[in-house]
């Protein structure tokens, strides 16, 4: 569980991943790694969340060598019982175990002061993991709160969901007492690694600082509202019209993020998102608007300086998908808007640049969209490539993704010269339009569309292709703004004085 | 015992006297047949010796052989009997039928060797009988320990009717064979004995390789099975020694008791009260089975069914009462039977003495174990309650007191007099199954917490 | 050694050993003499009894022979006799598992809670439409999202698209993602059975054809195709159920042929295939909306109030043909 050498040294930063680096690819754990190779001068440790264990095999980033320590704990093993019944050796402190079901269950709106009472029994230690699995008193009160407030039937569900929720605080709670001082404390997102920097943040004292890049609990209550492992009684089956509810035990999953969530917020200063739109949800979601900053990503300019420098004169008629082939970048509404780019431009060409072994059953469908649709040799998957290596060949980057935060790919398309046309999620509208009215000034990097819209997004790519005089203006306007408003020093610094106003202010 | 439980719910769904009826007397002779078939037979035996083997001590010296193989055969495999049969109710769940005749055969194998080298050396040593009688009892008790192993089988089978015809036949055998052989004087009884034992010991063996077909012959997956089924192994010693310890003190107290062949002694004011008393229990031990294993084992499977097939808990309390009261209404039943049985047996009993030559001195000591064993009866019943509830702790804890109880009550009852010998048997179950009754309620008020929350 | 030497040998030491049982020599030698008579004849008797055994309860050596000979040897007298009369023969005769035919069970127990009513209804489900256009909470779209999880995908599908160009993230993309498993429930169907294709025999395929010509329709039908894609899953169907007409006769095919003709902007080629389901014998009734539509794009409007007037009257009192109705009657 903990790798490099055992820090003798106070780490500077603490930082709290969840699902995201040294394992995952993407877009956070990029912006991680690029966090902390662009900061030297601080060291930091890193505590990383996992669910399952087998989900994270491999490290995809080097371990840099300004990480003093590591550990990792996974959530999943936290609520499966261990072998023999147990007898719970003490007596749990039953009002605490009352109090952590009314604030993270119950539907009425809790106070602030329940929400401190809460993060300091955490902090303290007051309520144990074995308290919660085994004594009477957590018994009782989930019995309860089942009778009082559960509208559905399965007693049995609605137990493994209570302990699924909090079984991991408890035992993150338990590994946070082990875990070495830092200086500050650093949370990527809400959820479990938030709430985590709550508690560690009431137990040290030392400054919390939290950067969202997309919105935590947004994201679960999509994942919920499609989960297909929540069980629908038989009676919800019969109804209709509007009188439907989400199944309890969704709303229990949604009350529960939305509770940690608003912890989160309470003890993280300041808050950082990416853009306008991110901040106007954190507020929406409780956080103080005082707190509230938006800082949003850089990339280094002079790598694409080269990727620059060698386009070709005019406009290639090649069009890029640069991302994961997965259900969540939508590569098929990119299929499709092809067709039509393609029946009216036969000379343009598609290319869907990203692995496909994240999800190998969607890369699939998306191979024999093509087939179906008569696209072979006009849509061609390269897989992974270096992409400074295939921004000098195209015309447009397209991005039909149905969620993003802040793509980094736009950026780099830009600094290499490609303007984008990209779906109008996350701050996508705000990049490629502008958001502050000198921003806007500068003009549009390209073009913004509905989300599944192939129509709309061909007729986009048509309009940029065949008038070489827009797409002129718009690589000028995107190098611009990249270079004003989105450079990666820009960002570094930002985060430098935060971290340093942070570890000042703890001293 | 699962699959009698399943057999007398199709009888008792026809729901008629006759079904009822037919119902019951099937509970009683699987329960108490064997048990019971071998003191009536043994009894017989006794009877038709009588006259034909001289002298009478012989006929002395033969019951109370019989007595000790049963003991010690019982005893000694009382552990594997619990043991095994959970192993194989297990494999039942499992669906792996063809696990079960191999590992059959190999306790069979092993318990062959084991009660044969163990007979062999104390044959050897302690005693200085006849050749012949010696390897006639060495025969008898390596049958009966097969014998109870194989008896297990018995409820899971479900050919009912072929089980009852077996056992009659087993034991008609051995009384034909006493008729035919008794000439032969203590030999010829033992070899009464032996036939009618390995003729059912056979039997059902023909039986049960048939049932249960394999890919081989010999397993003994039954021996490296986890930790927590060893407390079976200790029980089932326990509970058997439990039965018997109070009948060894007897026996082994020169002034109760004395020797009648070889190292073998027997009490003759305890023992035949307490065997005759054993006759007592049939009507308790049936309605034991039927109640127990139809109404108590269906609610059961119905609260388990609801808890794990999602159901609300105000739903699953409601079964649990349900369950609740189906126990409560079995062990009134049983206790309601027996005690009628009881009240009968009193009022017969000076006329049974009587009848069966015994004198009237007898007469307390038998009233008292006739009081004992129907209290054995709703032990047996809370045990069985036990065991469904998966309460392996709480069994062996009340089997252990039973041992300790009934020893340490019986070696006080000898020092405080005639008149208070039985009451230590008697005594002991009747602070068990009150000690029983108490944990058995508080278990029931846990059992959401207990089943929820601690056992997965 | 066969086995009869073995069962000889084995009968002659059981035999010796009855007799030196009732010669009454003194107990030491009685026992050494017996021991080894009877020990030597079980082991004949084990080895002679597994080497008939079945090939399966041979093994495993060495305990499958041993079982024989500790059940011969420590029940002296009567076990060879037992191993031989029963253990053998049951080895070789396993019974047949009975099937139980039937089971007596007693009336289920009424579930356990009724089904509750709620009684405040938001919106009847007409209005989803508006509560997603003017509903100012984001959570009241949402809801309405789910309810269309309850219609039937051609309800659903225009609700689910106009809920793709709400401002709110969430709705937009829980829209996408119910428009999704719709679309790939019906694209996966049609992928096996384009699969199948190849390994079906030749009287089946016409049906197959015709399963994959209805998969295409629908994507069009329900709105799920659009723009270019529309055009080529409509190719798609018309490539099928021509396959699936000239394989077999069927008049369901034909009607369909030409509900995919007619949306492919071929009225004179959807009239050819409607007239021959009616050749056929297809009511006049369910043809009568197509045809109507059909001589409306032709501009002969003059048979239009007859063909709308075959149709059953309850269907003329109901969208969408009432208010055609209306105006043409």
């Amino acid at each position: 569980m903990k790798d490099a050498p055992a820090a003798t040294v106070t780490p500077d930063v603490c930082l709290l991943l969840e699902g995201t680096w040294p394992y995952v690819r993407g877009g956070v754990s990029s912006w991680v790694n690029q966090l902390i190779l662009g900061l030297p001068e601080l060291t930091f440790s890193v505590f990383f969340i996992g669910g399952q264990r087998e989900n994270y095999e491999k490290r995809h980033y080097a371990i840099p060598p300004n990480v003093v320590h590591i550990e990792e704990h996974f959530l999943a093993g936290s609520w499966v019982p261990k072998g023999a019944p147990i007898s719970p050796r003490r007596q749990a402190p039953v009002q605490l175990l009352r109090d952590l079901h009314a604030f993270l269950h119950h539907p009425d709106e809790p106070s602030a002061a329940q929400g401190d009472a809460l993060v300091d029994a955490f902090a303290q230690g007051s309520v144990t993991l074995d308290d919660f699995m085994y004594s009477r008193a957590s018994w009782e009160a989930i019995t309860e709160g089942y009778e009082r407030y559960c509208t559905d039937p399965s007693f049995v569900d609605y137990l493994w969901t209570l302990r699924a929720m909090q079984a991991p605080l408890l035992m993150l709670a338990e590994a946070a007492r082990r875990l070495p001082r830092p200086r500050m404390i650093h949370s990527i997102s809400t959820g479990y690694a938030g709430m985590l920097g709550a508690i560690l943040q009431r137990r040290w004292g030392c400054n919390f600082l939290l950067s969202e890049h997309g919105i935590y609990t947004k994201e679960r209550k999509i994942d919920l509202a499609q989960a297909k492992w929540i069980a629908e009684g038989p009676d919800e089956a019969l109804r209709t019209g509007l009188d439907v509810d989400v199944s309890y035990i969704r709303r229990l999953w949604i009350r529960f993020f939305e509770r940690i969530g608003l912890l989160t917020y309470k003890a993280a200063d300041p808050i950082i998102s990416l853009y306008d739109g991110n901040r106007r949800r954190q507020i929406q979601d409780g956080a103080d608007p005082a707190r509230c900053r938006v800082i949003p990503n850089g990339i280094s300019l002079t790598q694409w300086q080269d990727a620059l420098e060698r386009r070709p004169e005019g406009v290639p008629p090649v069009v890029g998908l640069l991302g994961r082939v997965v259900p969540i970048k939508d590569v098929k509404t990119f299929i499709r808007a092809m067709r039509g780019v393609i029946s009216a431009m036969p000379e343009a060409e598609a290319w869907v640049v990203g692995p496909e072994d994240e999800d190998e059953e969607y890369a699939a469908e998306c191979h024999s969209l093509v087939t179906s649709l008569g696209l072979e040799g006009k849509v061609k998957f390269l897989g992974f490539q270096k992409i400074g290596d295939i921004l000098p060949k195209l015309g447009l980057m397209v991005l039909t993704s149905i969620s993003e935060a802040q793509p980094l790919v736009i950026l780099e398309g830009w600094a290499a010269g490609v303007p984008v046309v990209s779906s109008d999620v996350g701050s996508c509208r705000e990049l490629i339009e502008g958001s502050i009215p000198e921003d806007r000034a500068l003009g549009t990097g390209g073009s913004v569309v509905a989300i599944a819209d192939p129509q709309a997004t061909a007729r986009a790519i048509l309009a940029l292709l065949r008038n070489p005089g827009r797409w002129q203006a718009a690589q000028r306007t995107g190098l611009a703004r990249v270079n004003r408003y989105y450079t990666e020093p820009l960002m570094l610094e930002r985060y430098r004085e935060l971290y340093q106003d942070a570890i000042g202010r703890s001293l | 015992m699962a699959g009698i439980g399943f057999e007398l719910r199709k009888i008792l769904a026809r729901d008629s006297y006759t079904a009822t009826l037919r119902a019951y007397v099937y509970a009683g002779l699987i329960s108490s047949g064997p048990w019971v078939l071998s003191i009536i037979s043994v009894m017989l035996i006794g009877v038709l010796a009588t006259g034909i083997v001289t002298p009478n001590v012989l006929i002395r010296q033969f019951l109370v052989t019989v007595t000790y193989l049963m003991a010690s055969s019982l005893i000694l495999t009382g552990g594997l009997q619990l043991y095994f049969t959970r192993f194989v109710s297990d494999r039942l769940f499992e669906e792996k039928q063809t696990s079960i005749l191999p590992n059959l055969v190999g306790i069979l194998l092993l318990v062959t060797l084991v009660a044969g080298g163990l007979g062999f050396v104390l044959l050897a040593t302690l005693f200085d009988q006849p050749f012949a009688y010696r390897l006639l009892v060495l025969a008898n008790f390596v049958t009966l320990c097969d014998l109870w192993l194989v008896i297990i089988f018995l409820s899971g089978m479900k050919a009912y009717n072929r089980i009852l015809v077996v056992m009659t036949l087993g034991y008609a055998i051995m009384i034909a064979a006493a008729f035919m052989l008794r000439f032969l004087g203590m030999n010829g009884l033992l070899m009464a004995l032996l036939l009618g034992h390995a003729a059912l010991l056979f039997m059902f063996l023909y039986d049960i390789i048939r049932e249960y077909p394999a890919d081989r012959l010999v397993a003994f997956d039954f021996l490296d099975r986890k930790q927590i089924f060893l407390s079976l192994l200790v029980t089932g010693l326990f509970y058997n020694l439990g039965i018997w310890v109070d009948k060894f003190v007897f026996w082994f107290n020169p002034l109760t008791s004395d020797a009648v062949i070889g190292p073998l002694r027997a009490s003759i004011l305890y023992d035949l009260p307490i065997f005759l008393a054993y006759l007592a229990i049939i009507p308790g031990m049936a309605v034991f089975l039927v109640r127990i294993e139809t109404d108590f084992a269906e609610w059961y499977e119905r609260v388990f069914n609801a808890v794990r097939g999602g159901e609300t808990l105000q739903h699953i309390s409601q079964l649990k009462e349900q369950m609740i009261l189906a126990i409560r209404q079995g062990l009134l039943e049983i206790c309601k039977v027996q005690g009628l049985t009881l009240v009968l047996v009193f009022l017969l009993a000076p006329q049974l003495l009587a009848w069966l030559g015994m004198s009237h001195y007898y007469l307390p000591l038998f009233y008292i174990d006739v009081v004992g064993v129907s209290i054995q009866v709703v032990f047996m019943a809370l045990l069985n309650v036990f065991f469904y509830l998966d309460r392996r702790d709480t069994v062996l804890m009340l089997c252990t007191l039973f041992l300790g109880l009934n020893l340490a009550l019986t070696l006080l009852s000898i020092e405080l007099g005639p008149s208070f010998f039985g009451y230590g048997f008697t005594v002991s179950l009747a602070c068990c199954v009150l000690l029983g009754l108490h944990r058995l309620d508080r278990v029931l008020d846990d059992l959401e917490y207990d089943t929820f929350m601690l056992r997965h | 050694m066969n086995s009869k030497w073995l069962f000889s040998g084995a009968f002659a030491f059981e035999a010796s050993s009855w007799a030196l049982l009732f010669a009454n020599l003194p107990v030491a030698a009685a026992a050494l003499a017996f021991v080894t008579a009877h020990a030597a004849g079980s082991a004949l008797l084990a080895g002679g009894v597994w080497l008939l055994l079945p090939r399966r309860y041979q093994r495993p050596l060495p305990w499958s022979p041993l079982f024989l000979f500790a059940l011969a040897f420590f029940i002296p007298l009567v076990g060879a006799a037992g191993v031989i009369a029963a253990v053998f023969p049951a080895l070789y005769l396993p019974r047949k598992r009975r099937e139980i035919a039937w089971e007596a069970r007693s009336v289920p127990n009424l579930p356990f809670r009724p089904l509750e009513r709620r009684e405040e209804m938001l919106f009847s489900d007409g209005g989803l439409q508006d509560v997603l256009r003017h509903a100012p909470s984001t959570d009241k779209r949402l809801t309405a999202l789910f309810a269309t999880r309850r219609m039937p995908g051609r309800d659903a599908i225009p609700i689910l698209k106009l809920a793709l160009r709400d401002p709110a993230d969430d709705v937009r993309l829980l829209a996408y993602s119910m428009l999704d498993q719709q679309e790939s429930q019906i694209n996966q169907r049609i992928e096996t059975q384009l699969g199948e294709l190849a390994s079906t025999p030749a009287e089946r395929q016409p049906a197959l054809h015709g399963t994959l010509a209805r998969g295409y329709w629908e994507l069009a039908y329900l709105g799920l195709a659009q723009g270019s894609v529309l055009r080529h899953v409509l190719g798609q169907a018309r490539e099928h159920i021509e396959l699936a007409l000239a394989g077999e006769e069927n008049e369901e095919l034909r009607i369909l042929a030409g509900r995919i003709a007619l949306e492919q902007g071929e009225p004179e080629r959807a009239l050819e295939f409607f007239q021959a389901a009616e050749a056929a014998g297809v009511p006049l009734a369910q043809l009568a909306p197509f045809r109507a539509e059909i001589a409306f794009l032709r501009r002969d409007y003059a048979v239009i109030p007859a063909l709308l007037d075959s149709l059953p009257a309850d269907l003329k009192k109901r969208p969408p043909f009432a208010a055609l109705v209306k105006y043409w009657l």
